[in-house]
């Protein structure tokens, strides 16, 4: 059997296309590697999300090779294999988009415009975006009623234009929400509610947030989160004319003479090998595994990798910049009660610089936004941070006073910063010439490669959101920055754009090379922006499927 | 024995070490007095033993082979160096002297690793849900005033089953 789509990959970048397509009255086969949890798979089980491999692959199978920049000025490189690097994200229907924390910002114009705008970055390779923001406009607002998102407009210097307010008004909030914004009013800040990609209360068919204050890193129990598999993929199944296949591992896309792509190749669970055709093939596997894929899919045409006459598939690829930081509150300082109160995330947003216009810190350049989250309630994690002494690991009495400590005498607020990850020459997937997975195939080599940028904007923006903390009456304010990437927020590795020799996929998102292949997850970005890129993948993938639509002749009826 | 001498010990050593793994127990009773050690039991706070931190350990090595070689070699070994420098085996050691061996076996890169996993344990058992048999009655989660999520794990979708 022959369908008119196939897509391989079921997160973000896959779901809007699967109902996009199924709606409009075309059968559509969604390829997915990880089994097809639902609901009624996920519990608030610390082992199952976080600590053994349920949602992603055990790296003893499957792990990738990183290479990270030594003393020397050259590049070592290791295994995640035993390693604490992990850059899989979750291996099942709905991918990554069901452990979120649904944080969700839109692009700014300036995004668009980088280049533009503020100039060349020596180091970097920065370019403006062949669309605009008011072409993604629409598909923003589109992914605010499909996927469900809860938010509240509040005008501010950088304030993107948008249709009219959220469908949702924002989830409830902790406590602790209030002193920040009494202390950002006093210094003349906006603190936003940060929208999120989740229900305050029953819609679409799912249930709403049950505010028990364990979302990132697990799967929604009630299906409040906008996961591709919640929000998605199940009202594309229902469609009837979508079909998913769990547990199935894409080796190949099979290319001929004429340059299109003619099949899929893939694994089923038993090991047993699968051929699939369809019209029209969109990948979306997560940056990294989307240029694995494209990588080691060769053909008469395809010499260097399906679609990859520019040699530019898996290079560019984005990961975010920024710092971090964190405080303590001390239950000796706040009242206890309201603080320690446990559930509704503090939900809070400072995008005041956005673009940074200030003399000190040099030309005006672009900047970024400023998070205020709890440190993750994850007990093991927490604690097991605790081991690490200056002299060696900690154990015994000491061990247990630490603990004690840690837990009951205060709360710990978490500063996230995020700002561009400046695409750069340095950081690139290849295939490695080693190192195989379980069924053979050459696994990515992901060398990191950051710029000077993302530490200097990552340092300034982590300091602005200590200090409305430590003028709130924070103690123990610590903020940093570090190159190392945050391995959840991937793009890049295959930019669109107009001209075929710099860019990998036209302005549609399509191969410029492969007039039958797409690209819909976050690999397109040419420039991340600095914000997660959830909702960005989301409404271009929407945007995509229209295409897509078009090219197969417009909605069947 | 010499601190050098010792470090190489620690380091190569172990990994060369073979033993007939599926017919031979492991040593549970030491494994659970270094676990007492690594978590000592006090009147106001709940340690090794309060927290079932070896029946844990058994269920987490019944189900992951590799672990439990891993596990098994290293207390092996520290046995072993704890006959080679104090005469006796871990048992029969003094509080100071398994803290002297502990904090010596610390020194080899395996022999931290082998620590280090032996107090994530420790730390799992003291926290995840009792449903895995560690934190019998939330013991762990109420000493630490831990408040856990919901819904909460049955026995039948425990994470080795899903």
């Amino acid at each position: 059997m022959s369908f008119d789509v196939c897509i391989v990959g079921s997160g973000a970048g896959g779901g809007p296309v699967a109902l996009t397509l199924a709606k409009a009255g075309y059968s559509v086969l969604v390829l997915e590697k990880g089994p097809w949890f639902t609901e009624k798979d996920f519990f608030k089980d610390e082992l199952a999300c976080c600590l053994r491999t349920v949602f992603t692959p055990n790296l003893r199978d499957e792990p990738h090779v990183v290479e990270v920049e030594n003393d020397k000025g050259g590049w070592t490189r290791h295994s995640t294999y035993n390693s604490s690097w992990n850059f899989w994200n979750g291996n099942c229907v709905g991918g990554s988009s069901n452990f979120m924390s649904g944080f969700f910002h839109r692009l700014k114009p300036v995004d668009f415009r980088l280049l533009s705008t503020f100039g060349p970055i020596e180091g970097a390779n920065v370019v403006d975006w062949p669309i605009s923001y008011d072409d993604l406009e629409p598909y923003y607002h589109k992914v605010e009623h499909e996927v469900g998102i809860s938010g509240k407009v509040i005008t501010h210097p950088y304030a993107e234009p948008r249709s009219p307010d959220f469908p949702y008004p924002p989830i409830l909030e902790h406590p602790i929400a209030t002193y920040i914004d009494e202390t950002c009013e006093k210094m003349g800040l906006h603190a936003i509610p940060t929208p999120r990609a989740i229900l305050p209360y029953p819609s679409l068919g799912r249930n709403g947030c049950t505010y028990n204050g364990y979302c990132g890193s697990y799967g929604c129990a009630s299906g409040a989160k906008g996961s591709s598999r919640a929000a998605l993929l199940t009202r594309a199944v229902a469609t009837g004319r979508c079909e998913i296949r769990p547990n199935t591992m894409v080796s190949r896309l099979v290319n001929d003479q004429s340059g299109k792509v003619i099949a899929v190749e893939y694994y089923e669970q038993n090991g047993k090998q699968k051929r699939v055709e369809a019209t029209i093939y969109v990948v979306a596997c997560q940056a990294i595994e989307t240029a694995r894929l494209l990588l080691r899919s060769t053909g008469p045409c395809h010499k260097n990798g399906l679609g990859n006459g520019s040699g530019l598939v898996g290079q560019n690829l984005l990961f975010a910049g920024g710092g971090a930081g964190s405080v303590h509150l001390s239950y000796a300082k706040f009242d206890k009660d309201k603080i320690r109160n446990f559930g509704p995330f503090i939900n809070r947003t400072l995008q005041d610089w956005y673009i940074i216009d200030d003399p000190s810190f040099g030309p005006r350049q672009k900047g970024g936004i400023i998070d205020f989250v709890h440190s993750h309630p994850n007990p093991v994690a927490r604690a097991s941070r605790q081991l690490q002494g200056t002299n060696g690991l900690i154990w015994g009495k000491a061990l247990k006073d630490k603990l004690k400590a840690q837990f009951t005498e205060g709360t710990y607020i978490k500063i996230e910063a995020f700002c561009d990850w400046l695409p750069n020459s340095n950081c690139h997937i290849t295939l490695d010439p080693e190192i195989k997975d379980k069924w053979g195939l050459a696994v990515a080599r992901i060398r990191i490669g950051f710029h000077l940028r993302n530490l200097q904007v990552g340092w300034h923006l982590a300091a602005q959101g200590a200090e409305v903390l430590r003028q709130m009456g924070a103690e123990d304010v610590i903020s940093f920055t570090s190159g190392a990437p945050p391995t959840n927020l991937v793009a890049g590795t295959c930019r669109f754009g107009h001209n075929p020799e710099t860019s990998v996929l036209n302005v549609d998102c399509q191969a410029h090379e492969v007039d039958n292949l797409y690209v819909t997850d976050g690999s397109f970005m040419p420039t991340g922006g600095s914000v997660p890129y959830t909702w960005t993948i989301y409404a271009n993938a929407f945007r995509v499927a229209d295409r897509i639509v078009e090219k197969l002749g417009g909605e069947k009826h | 024995m010499n601190r050098r001498n010792f470090l190489i010990l620690t380091s190569s050593t172990m990994a060369a070490i073979s033993m007939p793994l599926a017919s031979s127990p492991l040593h549970w009773e030491t494994l659970a007095a270094v676990q007492t050690h690594l978590f000592p039991s006090d009147v106001d706070s709940p340690g090794a033993k309060e927290i079932n931190a070896t029946g844990y350990l058994h269920f987490v090595l019944t189900n992951d082979p590799l672990e439990r070689e891993f596990i098994e070699k290293g207390i092996i070994y520290l046995d072993k160096i704890g006959k080679y420098t104090a005469g006796k085996p871990f048992l029969d050691l003094s509080h100071k002297e398994r803290e002297q061996l502990l904090r010596r076996f610390e020194m080899g890169t395996n022999g931290k690793r082998w620590i280090r996993k032996m107090l994530q344990y420790i730390l799992e058992a003291l926290l995840t849900d009792p449903i895995y048999g560690g934190n019998p009655k939330e013991i762990g989660w109420k000493w630490l005033e831990h408040q856990a999520g919901f819904p909460r794990p049955p026995i039948n979708k425990r994470y080795h089953l899903l």
